[in-house]
């Protein structure tokens, strides 16, 4: 079979010396660079660039992704220990792993956190393996109107992770998105919300943004006064962190089934050109929460609420990687640069490369498969040194960190108005959090506004009307999504009693088979009459039961 | 103001006039390192070409290294903006192609290529005009014929206000065609994207798409706009072969903020000279449709003034920016 000569053809240009120690540095680095809040995986690839001119492509895009990989996981260190996102991918991890590790558990959290990854990654790499060619080809289906679909329903999210708090939540999802209004528009460059600044005219960027709003609120609050300041970040109870790997591996299996579905969702994102782990990580560890038994517990160091954003976002790395080599099309601005990477060495990607290129491509894979297990060595290394930063008062962590995090945001773009952004939104959050108003809603506008803003212009230049998304089967899949999405907390709410949550399952299921057999092929049209049975078996049971309970009922007893 | 200024830019052009008589004109630079700035992400086409400036400008030894700034905003007028204002020390330098003249025109900056001291022409890349495969045109002609069927009506993926959208508008005036524009602000990935999966027509597209992507038909190459065909896609027509008196390429050089003394200028010029002659260098150009073209200070101001002009005669015809 081709896909063994493949590997096999790969394998020696992949283990040698040379590039094994490239990519444990690579790794390291990636770690290091992941931790610190502020400094983006994206910028320790870009610096790592000019290194790779003179290697081989084999050489310089495994060192690229050990980097990646590395990065990836390094913003789970600072996301659990000081609740500030080391990475935007890292987001959702902090919900959970933070207050998992206040709780005086941050030897589990991390440890969790750490397999979480190394399973996405191994995962993904092994389907990337598998259907790599087939996989490139959806990230082609995608045009302009399912784009905004998909993001239409990210944004339905707002409505499960405020939960009790819905208005409040809306308003700081509106808040964020008027924040990403701000500046030229995406398409003719027309000044809006400027008011007659020049600073503002490139908007706000999105990392200030995102730092100011989760990192600079939270520690702003826990300086607030004398004695909240000189307590250690860890609590003063001074506890040695022991990470427990082998109890921590048997939690993240025994959770198998969150951790398939994030690693999927991961790699689906990761293939869309463009989304990134950004996204994937709060898409998964929204998903994870609305199939928790006890979500109520998401949010307060659910283990669940952990393993979906770090085993999301190592697989969309992978995903990212696929689209990026069958298409030439960079979904991230860390692919973007391994693209460069490869166009320089006059490699390069066509739908026809992994056949064509076989030595690189699946090296590449490889070499992805490989770095997540050096990130696990490395990681039982680092986590040891960084796990120290809990014994430190908090005034001083808190002066440590704007100071790199302010630094970071103006070598992101060299833009010294970011440093107000991220002071501007710091406050902004500060506010927020004391109005008890959640804030991962106005990250999320934020974020997605401008995409969203994007997509809809190019929709409107074609002079599309709304009715096409019934013609775009991947557009009426996100909106069904979206719809069920927003019924999603009365549904959870009400579960255990109401009738008509007993149709939700079925409902979902026989509705999102029509959007799935408008594709094109036979799997997906069979895939949608198995769905489509499914539910209609499952209505059936369901109708039964309930019929009989209430005849049953309805008996004198 | 305006005085003062010109007295100033005067008192320090005369001042390094003085250390340069004095001393080395390396040593009259007044830093270890000279930015260069890129108005664009990391990762596109401008900032990896400079990249690789960079990093020979660094392995020749050479006493002040450069380092690639990007300054990515505002369609590229932010870092215009930036190298615009910075000091005319000769520590920062700009790297830049026809988009200057475009931001000018659209009225997105109040200067244009004489906003800046040139200093070297560095490489050309000539545009390729590509459609979907799912409009199964043959040739070029069948293109221009279904566009003057539906005038307005084609949708063609531009970053709107960009070099990759006046391409169109001046193909139009000079064939009589209309396009329907639809924004792919990403820049080239993206439009390639759109032309794959049948969501825009037309679209300008890099030799990368060109030389891998037509093998199933799913992407077409219907002209470039070079003065001669490529070696890499002989089968690719000049536009000029096909009746439109036209080229169109991006060209890539660095400029040096206006009142940068012409020591600091021709010390530049040279170093960049320099690296450009790098024959691996050339070769891995080429191979991405990219030539090598040296054109030192004087050299380049003439082909400024010639090409903006171009641009400016084109804009003022067809009433549109700042013209309109």
């Amino acid at each position: 079979m081709g896909l063994v000569e493949n590997i096999l053809v790969a394998l020696p240009a992949l283990f040698t010396v040379k590039i094994m120690a490239l990519m444990i540095v690579g790794t390291a680095a990636g770690l290091l660079a992941g931790a610190i809040p502020g400094f983006t995986i994206a910028m320790a690839v870009v610096l790592v660039l000019p290194f790779t001119f003179t290697m081989n492509p084999v050489e310089g895009l495994a060192t690229m992704i050990a980097v990646y990989v590395g990065g990836l996981s390094g913003g789970l260190m600072s996301g659990i220990l000081t609740g500030i996102p080391g990475t935007p991918s890292s987001i959702a991890t902090t919900f959970d792993g933070y207050p998992l590790a206040r709780a005086g558990k941050p030897g589990l959290a991390l440890g969790i956190g750490v397999w979480s990854s190394f399973f996405g990654g191994v995962i993904a790499s092994v389907i990337l393996i598998l259907v790599a060619p087939q996989l490139a080809q959806i990230g082609l289906e995608f045009q302009s109107v399912d784009y905004f679909a998909l993001i239409l329903f990210a944004l339905t999210i707002t409505a499960s992770l405020t939960g009790d708090q819905l208005l409040k939540g809306l308003i700081s999802a509106l808040l964020g998105l008027l924040a990403a209004t701000v500046g030229s528009d995406v398409v003719f460059g027309y000044q809006r919300f400027t008011f007659g600044q020049n600073a503002l005219a490139s908007g706000f960027s999105f990392l200030p943004v995102l730092i100011g709003l989760f990192a600079f609120s939270r520690l702003l609050g826990d300086v607030r006064d004398r004695d909240a300041s000189r307590r250690r970040l860890g609590g003063d109870d001074t506890h040695i962190v022991k990470i427990d790997y082998w109890a921590s591996a048997r939690i993240v299996l025994a959770r198998w089934v969150n951790l398939v579905r994030s690693s999927l969702i991961g790699v689906f994102i990761g293939i869309l050109p463009a989304a990134g782990s950004t996204i994937s990580n709060i898409v998964a560890y929204d998903q994870a929460k609305k199939a928790a038994k006890e979500p109520e517990t998401f949010g307060s160091g659910a283990i669940d609420g952990i393993i979906a954003p770090e085993a999301a976002n190592n697989a969309t790395a992978g995903g990212a990687l696929v689209v990026m080599m069958a298409l030439g099309i960079p979904g991230d601005i860390i692919t973007a640069v391994m693209l460069g990477a490869l166009l320089i060495h006059d490699v390069i990607p066509s739908p026809s490369f992994i056949a064509d290129e076989p030595v690189i491509s699946y090296s590449i894979f490889i070499a992805f498969f490989i770095a997540n297990f050096m990130m696990l060595g490395l990681q039982s290394i680092t986590l040891r040194g960084f796990v120290l930063i809990t014994k430190v008062s908090m005034y001083m962590v808190t002066a440590v960190v704007l100071f790199y995090t302010a630094v970071g945001v103006f070598a992101l773009n060299n833009i010294a108005f970011d440093m107000w952004t991220l002071l501007i939104f710091g406050v902004l959050g500060f506010i927020m959090r004391a109005l008890k108003f959640p804030i991962v809603p106005i990250v999320l506008g934020a974020v997605l506004g401008q995409i969203a803003e994007q997509r809809l212009s190019q929709m409107v230049a074609k002079n599309l009307d709304i009715w096409i998304i019934f013609d775009r089967p991947w557009a009426l899949f996100f909106i069904l999504l979206a719809c069920f999405s927003i019924l999603f907390p009365a549904y959870q709410k009400q579960a255990p009693t109401a009738n008509w949550t007993k149709f939700f399952g079925p409902a979902l299921l026989m509705t999102l088979s029509v959007p799935v057999y408008m594709m094109e092929g036979w799997i997906r049209p069979a895939m949608a009459v198995a769905m489509i049975s499914t539910g209609v078996i499952l209505l059936g049971l369901r109708l039964r039961r309930l019929l009989g309970n209430l005849s049953g009922g309805a008996k004198p007893s | 103001m305006s005085k003062l200024l010109v007295s100033g830019v005067a008192l320090s052009l005369a001042a390094a006039l003085l250390i340069g008589c004095a001393d080395d004109v390396e040593t009259a630079l007044p830093c270890e390192t000279a930015r260069l700035i890129v108005p664009w992400s990391p990762g596109g086409g401008t900032a990896v070409i400079f990249g690789i400036f960079e990093q020979q400008i660094r392995d020749s030894g050479a006493e002040i290294p450069i380092q690639v700034v990007t300054m990515p905003g505002q369609g590229g007028a932010l870092g215009a903006q930036a190298a615009h204002d910075a000091a005319p020390d000769g520590c920062t330098l700009f790297a830049i192609h026809q988009h200057l003249v475009v931001n000018y025109i659209n009225g997105v900056t109040e200067f244009s290529w004489d906003g800046f001291e040139p200093v070297a022409m560095l490489t050309d890349t000539p545009e390729i005009v590509g459609a979907g495969g799912h409009k199964g045109y043959e040739s070029f002609d069948d293109m221009l014929a279904d566009a003057r069927a539906n005038p307005g009506g084609l949708p063609t993926g531009v970053s709107l206000g960009a070099t990759s959208h006046f391409f169109w508008i001046m193909l139009g005036s000079l064939t009589g065609t209309d396009y329907q524009y639809v924004p792919y602000q990403g820049g080239t990935a993206g439009r390639i994207t759109g032309l794959l999966n049948g969501e825009i027509d037309l679209g300008l597209i890099n030799m990368a798409a060109a030389r891998t992507q037509r093998d199933d038909g799913k992407l077409l190459a219907l002209a470039i706009a070079a003065d001669e065909r490529s070696d890499l896609v002989p089968d690719v027509p000049t536009l000029k072969e096909l009746g439109v008196d036209m080229t169109y390429s991006l060209t890539r050089g660095i400029m040096a903020p206006l009142g940068t003394p012409p020591e600091a200028i021709d010390y530049w010029a040279e170093v960049f000279k320099a690296a450009a002659e790098n024959e691996t260098f050339i070769e891995e150009q080429k191979a991405r449709g990219t030539a090598v073209m040296f054109l030192g200070p004087d050299d380049y101001r003439a082909w400024w003034a010639e090409t903006a002009q171009g641009f400016l005669d084109a804009a003022e015809a067809l009433k549109i920016g700042r013209f309109e």
